[in-house]
């Protein structure tokens, strides 16, 4: 615990004269009412550098063809949660609860869940609640994520809202992330490069669940 | 913080000398500008979201003590260990003591100019802890012993043969090997290795949410979750400023801040986290909270909106100065219109003095500001300070003397004006003297015939416009 008198001393440092007016918080703010479109999210998704793949002919068969399109037969793991949605799937393994999430670092490619996409800037959230595996995500070289259809939202105000309530609610929420798209860097002459230390390739596919 | 006294007019010259390099890095930074300036367009609220976000600031900036307070108590609730570092040196200390305890002799550090600022990598390397840079521009300055020049991308500055040079001698790519993907590949490699054997992964913090206790990270490269997924401890750092009161809030920020760095609609990462993983047992997480000289800026009420800064680098990337100068000019940590608002506060008049003149005014920063910072205002009020204070040197003065004269008196005005374009076309050729810099990396216009006035006079107030354009100028 921070100590009582060493916090108060550094607090004095930051504390407006007595009788300042204090500004107010403005408020929520909402935002524009943006459409929760899977077209617009698939432009959003495109810009960013990652790709829309459509469940079809079934989900199981989009999600085998997105696991065999790998260039070699690698690793393939899916977080516990994906794993649900992976009946009539073959060639994977589930990600099991480890402390040593180093193991993974020879993933080819990692299923997860998400749990919300957001059409404005197509980032998909994960949270300790639908990875706890979380270095799997980062660690695998391209990532297959699965987002419920009826889980898009429009605009990022609302998105960002949601997860908001769900920190102050006191839901034990140790790690939630916003991905939008693969990893990527321009440090090198302002040049884009997909694939810096995060996934170099990222898939989204929208599911029944 | 720099040891030494920032010298712009000196520093500046070094970069200045290659002029090929020179329009080079203008036109990279202004293709993050014109990128900025699409991804803005797109947005239907962005001016809204500009007046939220400031008025968010504003609020925060008026109840650091209370949010402080909330922050904490639902931080510790949440298992993070919390550290208060008045100062520098107390973050070096507490840093370094909690690694040694800890056994750290390998740790990785995402992007963080507190740290920068602070001088902790310095320290820590002193004190036999390996720390690796792990953002891909940071580690090109790291392994180049520089600073980086730049908040975002910090070596803009160098050209893909130097870093492929660079790359040869340290991470034993092919001689003359300069294509940014392969590059980018042989440090990810070398990285993942690092980001895997250290013990410890050290972070910055973008926004630390005061209602649920999380500290918010935003990165392109995901270098900040490698580089907290996978160690047994975590230190992030953040100055007290970062606080904001909601996760909702966190939102405006969030649909600011990429686009107006690099024209993303967001970060590729955003990441929310809360104390130690409780899937990893034995996994620690610390929390440094950090004045380091920011009550000096709290305690300036012309200056104090400089705190909201969020460090996208608009300011540096729409600059015209910071874009021929390049960050190294500065000699600060933070560079650009935003880093001469904050140096003079941080590190002082006397050693900042160079910096608020590093500036046109031409107010291009305050209107691509996020946060809505009166930049070009702040740089002018500290130029108004650093007169008063005596920093300014007499020619500089002296030339602002006549100026005042010439301008209260119409007569001396048009004298002065007669004068200038009798003397013009030598003056064309480069002053002489103590204000040579004027003229050296640039050639004034041609001086028209007549002044305005004299030009109004005789024709101008019957036509419908001047015939020679030049004559905008007179």
């Amino acid at each position: 615990m921070v100590d009582g008198a060493a916090l108060a001393a550094f607090s004095m440092r930051f504390q407006r004269p007595v009788g300042s007016v204090l500004k107010a918080h403005p408020g929520v703010y909402p935002g524009p009412d943006l459409p929760a479109s899977w077209d617009v999210f698939a432009t959003s998704l495109k810009s960013v550098g990652g790709v829309l793949l459509n469940a079809q002919p079934s989900q199981a068969q989009a999600i085998q063809a997105a696991i065999d399109m790998g260039r070699a037969p690698g690793r393939v793991v899916a977080s516990a949660a994906a794993a649900r949605l992976l009946t009539g799937v073959t060639g994977w393994e589930t990600a099991r609860v480890t402390t040593t999430p180093q193991e993974w670092e020879d993933v080819d490619l990692a299923i997860i869940r998400a749990e919300s996409a957001c059409a404005e800037n197509a980032a998909l959230l994960v949270t300790s609640s639908s990875l706890p595996e979380r270095a799997l995500a980062f660690l695998a070289q391209r990532i297959l994520v699965l987002v419920p259809r009826n889980r898009l939202i429009g605009g990022f105000m609302a998105a960002q809202a949601e997860l908001a309530r769900r920190l102050a609610d006191g839901e034990a929420l140790h790690h939630a992330t916003w991905m939008s798209g693969p990893s990527k860097t321009a440090d090198i002459e302002q040049t884009l490069v997909i694939g810096a230390h995060g996934v170099c390739a990222l898939a989204v596919m929208p599911v029944d669940a | 913080m720099t040891a030494r006294v920032p010298q712009f007019h000196v520093d500046s010259e070094k970069f200045l000398a290659d002029q090929e390099r020179v329009g080079w890095h203008d036109g990279a930074l202004w293709h993050l500008r014109y990128k900025r300036d699409l991804a803005t367009q797109v947005v239907p609220d962005w001016e809204k979201l500009r007046d939220q976000a400031a008025a968010i600031k504003a609020h925060v900036l008026d109840h650091i003590p209370t949010l402080l307070s909330q922050f904490i108590t639902n931080a510790e609730a949440a298992g993070w260990v919390v550290h208060l570092a008045p100062e520098a040196d107390d973050l070096k200390r507490i840093v370094l003591d909690l690694l040694q305890k800890n056994g750290v002799t390998k740790a990785v550090k995402s992007k963080s100019m507190l740290t920068e600022e602070c001088g902790l990598n310095h320290h820590l390397e002193a004190n036999g802890v390996e720390v690796v840079d792990t953002d891909l521009g940071e580690r090109i300055v790291q392994l180049r012993h520089e600073p980086p020049s730049h908040i975002v991308v910090p070596a803009i500055h160098l050209k893909r043969g130097e870093i492929g040079e660079l790359f040869h001698e340290h991470l034993g790519t092919a001689k003359g090997e300069d294509d940014p993907i392969r590059l980018t590949r042989a440090a990810r490699a070398d990285l993942r290795k690092r980001f895997i054997g250290a013990q410890a992964g050290l972070t910055g913090v973008n926004f630390a949410v005061a209602d649920s206790g999380a500290i918010v990270i935003c990165t392109n490269e995901g270098n900040a979750d490698l580089g907290t997924a996978l160690q047994p401890l975590h230190i992030a750092c953040m100055g007290v400023e970062k606080l904001i009161p909601t996760a909702a809030d966190a939102g405006v920020f969030l649909r600011l801040l990429a686009r107006s760095a690099t024209g993303q609609p967001i970060t590729t990462y955003s990441t929310h986290i809360r104390g130690p993983d409780p899937t990893r047992p034995g996994h620690q997480a610390h929390l440094v909270i950090v004045d380091a000289g920011r009550r000096r800026l709290f305690a300036d009420d012309e200056h104090r909106r400089a705190l909201s800064c969020i460090r996208c680098g608009a300011c540096l990337n729409t600059c015209p100065v910071y874009r021929r100068a390049s960050g190294h000019a500065y000699g600060t940590t933070v560079p650009g219109p935003i880093g001469a608002v904050l140096a003079p506060a941080m590190i002082g008049t006397a050693k900042a003095k160079e910096l608020p003149f590093a500036s046109t005014l031409c107010g291009s920063c305050t209107n691509v500001c996020p946060v809505k910072i009166d930049l070009h205002d702040q740089l002018l009020s500290w130029r108004r300070r650093l007169a008063r204070e005596g920093h300014v040197p007499f020619s500089k003065r002296f030339a602002m003397k006549i100026g005042a004269q010439a301008l209260s008196y119409p007569w001396l005005f048009s004298l002065g004006g007669k004068i200038a374009r009798t003397f013009w076309g030598l003056a064309r050729k480069g002053i002489p003297g103590p204000h040579a810099g004027w003229t050296k990396h640039r050639d004034l216009p041609p001086a028209p015939k007549q002044s305005f006035r004299g030009w109004w006079k005789s024709d101008g107030q019957n036509q419908g416009n001047p015939t020679n354009k030049d004559q905008d100028h007179g």
